[in-house]
């Protein structure tokens, strides 16, 4: 008993097959029940709609700006975390003056403030890369934090007593060792990331996945909306797929063995 | 003139803030220790060796008293093997111990042949690719050894090396640094609970007392260089573990 159940645990074959037995139950559904199409589209029509889209030009051209948006606003909130990370690590002062900001920061619901970042930048892609940056600025910033306090003080004490310097410090001790902390961090907000920049093109764009969902919604052209809603977690997919794969390359060490 | 003092401890006091008042952990610590000399620190646990092992070190500043240092100039460099082994988990173990040489910048390939070198030393040459945690306790704690060593340090601060180990290796362990201490020229201060490790090992006993501590005995260890591991069956070795251990525990039932 408990062994059949241990071995089907381990079959590679059930999460495709119950995401493709869920879409043959929404296919009946649909067919059954007889909504409309701009209630509740069939599956087969939101891939048809899918091909119509892509040929008339409407559908990648935003799937691109998204992305774009998306990858900028990670690279840029990544790199100022963990710039802004180091610094404050090593400065504890700096560290006091700037740790209630990132603590109020944590409460601001991001979808609030969209309105404003697209009055301050306009309504084109900048704001989005913002709202991205922001996104994942915050929570890494803590994570890389939370990285530095748990880093040993008797393996900090190690490289004192080698009269280690800032570099080699850097290099051998607090990188390695706040990498996984810091790519757990990466994880999610990466898919946050997607989240933000739907939010900033919800409240007013010219482009992207959030316009097109906009666009879609009122012409009630509820199979497009799906079409975007699905490139959206294909998107958040990658994007969390990307850090899993850099998480298997570069954390290779084996961790403690109990 | 030559001086063959390296550093005094003079007076060291050590107190820690702590939550509703401070702890005072070294009351009175004054002890001189000579080049290539070989010395053992022995005394409760808690009554603060480590946090001594680490004045001397330069990690940790004392609240009063002073280190000198005869010569003018600090030891350098200064090797300090932790008390559990500190081995960085994502350096492979040659890496770990061409640490000291990495982080000065010496060349990579040049680095690491020396590591293997000392590796070999220890009997751990196959264990070269393997991560640190996979290795078992006495092969870490060989590695955080080596990696010291690799330094050529002048003096060698070792904080209860081989306190974490089975009996077996433990013995093993310390036969190895017996031989190894023929070799290199360090001055060395070893932490230790193991009475017949310091007479074996060393040229002189500091006996510590509880906390707040002092140094309330010292001893010399008569036996001649080198030495080899039969001496621990003869009646003056046996001897010799009856008076240090007679010191410790008539100064604790004192206290
Ligand atoms: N950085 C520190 N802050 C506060 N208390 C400390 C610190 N380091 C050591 N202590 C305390 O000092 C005492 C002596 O510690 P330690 O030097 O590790 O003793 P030993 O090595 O002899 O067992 C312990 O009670 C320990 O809790
Ligand atoms: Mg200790």
């Amino acid at each position: 008993m408990k062994r059949s159940e241990n071995k089907l645990s381990k079959a590679k074959w059930i999460p495709p097959l119950s995401i493709f037995a869920g879409l043959c139950v929404w296919e009946l559904f649909v067919k059954f029940s007889k909504y409309p199409a701009f209630i509740l589209p069939a599956p087969s029509r939101i891939a048809q709609r899918f091909v119509s889209a892509s040929k008339a030009g409407i559908l990648w051209p935003n799937v691109w700006v998204t992305f774009y948006e998306v990858l900028l606003g990670l690279l840029i909130g990544c790199a100022a975390a963990l710039v802004i990370g180091y610094i404050l690590a090593h400065s504890p002062v700096a560290e006091k003056i700037v740790f209630p900001y990132v603590v109020v920061s944590q409460a601001v619901p991001l979808a609030a403030i969209a309105p404003l970042l697209i009055i301050w930048f306009g309504s084109g892609i900048r704001p989005k890369i913002v709202i991205c940056a922001l996104t994942v600025f915050f929570p890494l910033l803590i994570n890389i934090l939370v990285g530095y306090r748990e880093l040993e003080n008797n393996l900090s004490d190690l490289f004192t007593s080698m009269k280690a310097g800032r570099w080699a410090r850097l290099k051998y001790l607090e990188f390695p060792g706040i990498l996984p902390v810091l790519l757990g961090g990466l994880r999610i907000s990466a898919t946050l990331s997607v989240i933000g920049a739907v939010v900033g093109e919800l409240s007013g764009a010219d482009a992207g996945l959030g316009y097109l969902i906009n666009i879609a919604r009122g012409q009630y052209d509820t199979a497009l909306v799906f079409v975007a809603l699905i490139m959206l977690m294909i998107i958040a997919l990658a994007m969390y797929g990307s850090v899993i794969f850099l998480e298997k390359k570069m954390i290779v060490w084996t961790e403690e063995r109990d | 003139m030559e001086n063959d003092i390296l550093l005094e401890a003079d007076h060291i006091q050590m107190t820690f803030p702590q939550k509703g008042g401070e702890l005072h952990v070294l009351d009175d610590i004054s002890l001189t220790l000579r080049k290539k000399e070989f010395v053992c620190v022995i005394g409760p646990s808690g009554s603060g060796k480590s946090t001594l092992v680490r004045i001397l070190g330069g990690l940790l500043e004392p609240t009063g008293g002073k280190l000198v240092y005869p010569d003018g100039k600090e030891p350098e460099p200064r090797a300090v093997v932790f008390q559990n082994s500190n081995l960085l988990p994502w350096l492979h173990t040659v890496d770990n111990v061409a640490l000291p040489l990495l982080v000065h910048g010496v060349p990579k390939n040049q680095a690491l042949a020396e590591a293997e070198k000392w590796l070999d030393l220890f009997g751990l040459g196959g264990f070269a690719g393997e991560w640190p945690n996979n290795l078992s306790g006495g092969m870490a704690q060989r590695v955080a050894i080596a990696r010291a060593l690799i330094q050529k340090p002048q003096l060698l601060l070792m904080d209860e090396p081989l306190g974490a180990l089975d009996a077996m290796t433990r013995e093993q362990i310390s036969l190895e640094l017996m031989a190894f201490r023929e070799r290199i020229d360090a001055t060395v201060l070893m932490v230790t609970h193991s009475i017949s490790e310091a007479l074996l090992l060393s040229d002189r006993i500091l006996i510590y007392s509880g906390r707040p501590a002092r140094i309330i005995d010292e001893m010399k260890v008569p036996f001649p260089r080198p030495r080899k591991p039969e001496l621990r069956d003869t009646l003056e070795f046996i001897n010799m573990s009856k008076i240090v251990r007679k010191k410790i525990f008539e100064r604790e039932s004192e206290s």
